[in-house]
Formats: structure tokens, sequence, C-alpha cells
């Protein structure tokens, strides 16, 4: 093992005994928990405050549904790209990595096409009504955590390709991104029920 | 992990558990999106709206919401084989914030506000 991969290979032990950069992450993951809630709660309270304009019909299922779909097949392709990286396949990892960070990409478009239909088509603006400010409120936060996670999947997939996550070396970079990912994943399903389907 | 491999049968025990633990991952994307077609199904399909009826379908959706979330947490998010504390750190927020939404959603509707 080369002295860069030991570096990286170093653990950070707390008095708990665990990865307290782990423990970080969830902590961090817990405390997004209760922002994406207040959010949610704020939506399903103004579900219905539309002034007698547009509201949740507005809302594109078919469209939605395909995005939803990308999403959790994103996640998939993570945990196989985290599987990977440990297992010690370098190109596995990245062509994993790689895809979900693509279909981040098209879940995003697909989300600024909803915004840019909704906003040309059905006139709902964040300034419409209650229903048109917590949605984007809702979803557009939703939609830049996704964009952070692409960019962080995409530093990551620069690290892999400048020596880092070599076979036997410290996956914590990736495992950190895939929790991110995953929850990002998570608030959707619970957008997606209550706000699209209920 | 690679540099554990000791000899060509650790190899062939290695790369069955790999195969193993991706195969894994790939049924619990498969239940995934199933249970993401049933619930497109419930409120899109006249015939099983009506039968559940409004108070039915809203609860089915938030069960099979929760099983979906429970799957990723557990198998995506290795919270199934990892410290305890970890999950302590994202059930009880996750705990408070449903009870809040739960308790002021309520508050709302039953007061009209």
């Amino acid at each position: 093992m080369s002295a860069d991969a030991h570096a990286h290979h170093e653990e950070h032990h707390s008095s708990t005994g665990l990865d307290n950069r782990k423990l970080g992450m969830w902590a961090f993951l817990g405390s997004e928990t209760m922002f994406f809630g207040s959010l949610i709660l704020v939506m399903l309270i103004n579900k219905h405050n539309t002034l007698g304009g547009h509201g949740q019909e507005v809302l594109d299922l078919v469209l939605t549904s395909f995005t939803t779909f990308v999403l959790l097949t994103s996640s998939l392709a993570m945990v196989l790209s985290l599987a990977a990286f440990r297992n010690g396949s370098l190109r596995w990892g990245r062509i994993w990595l790689a895809l979900v960070m693509l279909m981040g990409i098209v879940f995003l478009g697909g989300q600024v096409y909803e915004f840019t239909s909704f906003v040309t088509h059905e006139d709902l603006t964040p300034s419409s009504n209650l229903f048109g400010a917590s949605f984007y409120t809702l979803v557009g936060f939703h939609g830049a955590h996704v964009a952070i996670g692409v960019l962080w999947l995409g530093t990551a997939l620069v690290y892999s390709f400048r020596g880092r996550f070599q076979p036997g070396g410290d996956t914590w970079g990736i495992e950190m991104v895939g929790l991110y990912w995953h929850f990002v994943d998570l608030v959707w399903v619970a957008i997606f029920t209550l706000i699209y389907l209920i | 992990m690679a540099d554990t491999h000791t000899g060509h049968g650790g190899d062939m025990t290695d790369h069955a558990e790999h195969r193993h633990g991706y195969l894994k991952y790939v049924v619990v994307g498969v239940i995934l999106t199933a249970i993401t077609v049933v619930e497109i199904m419930i409120p899109s399909i006249q015939a099983i709206s009506d039968a559940l009826t409004r108070t039915g379908v809203v609860a089915s959706l938030l069960v099979l919401s929760f099983v979906k979330g429970a799957g990723v947490v557990a198998y995506y998010m290795h919270l199934r084989d990892d410290s305890r504390l970890f999950t302590a750190l994202f059930m009880f927020p996750f705990f408070i914030a449903s009870m809040i939404v739960l308790i002021v959603f309520l508050m709302f509707t039953l007061t009209g506000g």
C-alpha cells in the first residue's frame, strides 16, 4: 500500500468507537430530515390555497413518474458504484458513478422542464398563490440538493482518476456522497407521494 | 476487499460474495420500482381508487412510501448492518419531523385553518 493510500486509509475514530466523519454525516442527514419535514408540512397546509388560480391539477404525473424512476435507479447505481470501489474494481466504480451523475442531470432536466412549463403555460409562479410559493420552495430546494449531489459526484469521479479510492484504500469519499445521494432520493420518495400522488 | 484475497479458493469465495452483494442490491431496486408502479396505479386507475375510497388511497400510499423509504435506508444506506447509533441519529429527527407534520397538519385540517 502506498504512503498516500495509507494516509487515506487512516481512520477517524471518536470516543464512541465509530468513524466521526460518518457520525457527522448521519447527524447532518438528521438535521436535513427536520428541514425537509418543515417544508413538506408547509406544502401540505398550502396545497389547496390557490386563490382561484392553478394548483395541484397542473402537476404532470407522467413526467414525474419518469423522473422518479430515474432517481430511484440512480440510487441503485450509486450502491453498485460503492460496492465496486470496495471490491477494488475502479473501472466499474467509475462507470456506475458516471451513470449516477447522468441520471441526476436527467432528473434536474425534468425539473427545469416542469418549472418552465408551469411558468410559461400555466402562469404558475412562486408569487401566484401559496400553493406556488410552497411548491417551488420545496421542489426547488430538493432540486438544489440534487444539483449539489451531481457536483459532489463529479468531484468524486475526478478524484478517482487522480489516484483516490484505490483497491485496498479508503472508499470513505464514495460512501459519504452515496449516503447524501440516497438521502436525496429518500426525500423525493416522500415528496412524490405526498405532493404528486395524494 | 481486494487486499484480503489469499489465494485461488479465497478469490472464488470473494467473487461469489461480491456477486451475491450486487444481486441483493438489484433485487431491492426491482422491488422499489415495483412499489412505485403500484403507487402510481392506485390514484391513476379509477376502479382501484374507487374501491379503496379516499382514506384507503391515502393510507395505502403512505404505507407503500414508508416501505420504499425503509428499503432505501436499510439496504442502500446500509443502516441495517451499521451501528445503532447511526440509526438513532437519523430516526430520532425523522420521528420528531413526522410527529410535527402529523400534529400541525391535523390541527390545520380539523380547525379548517
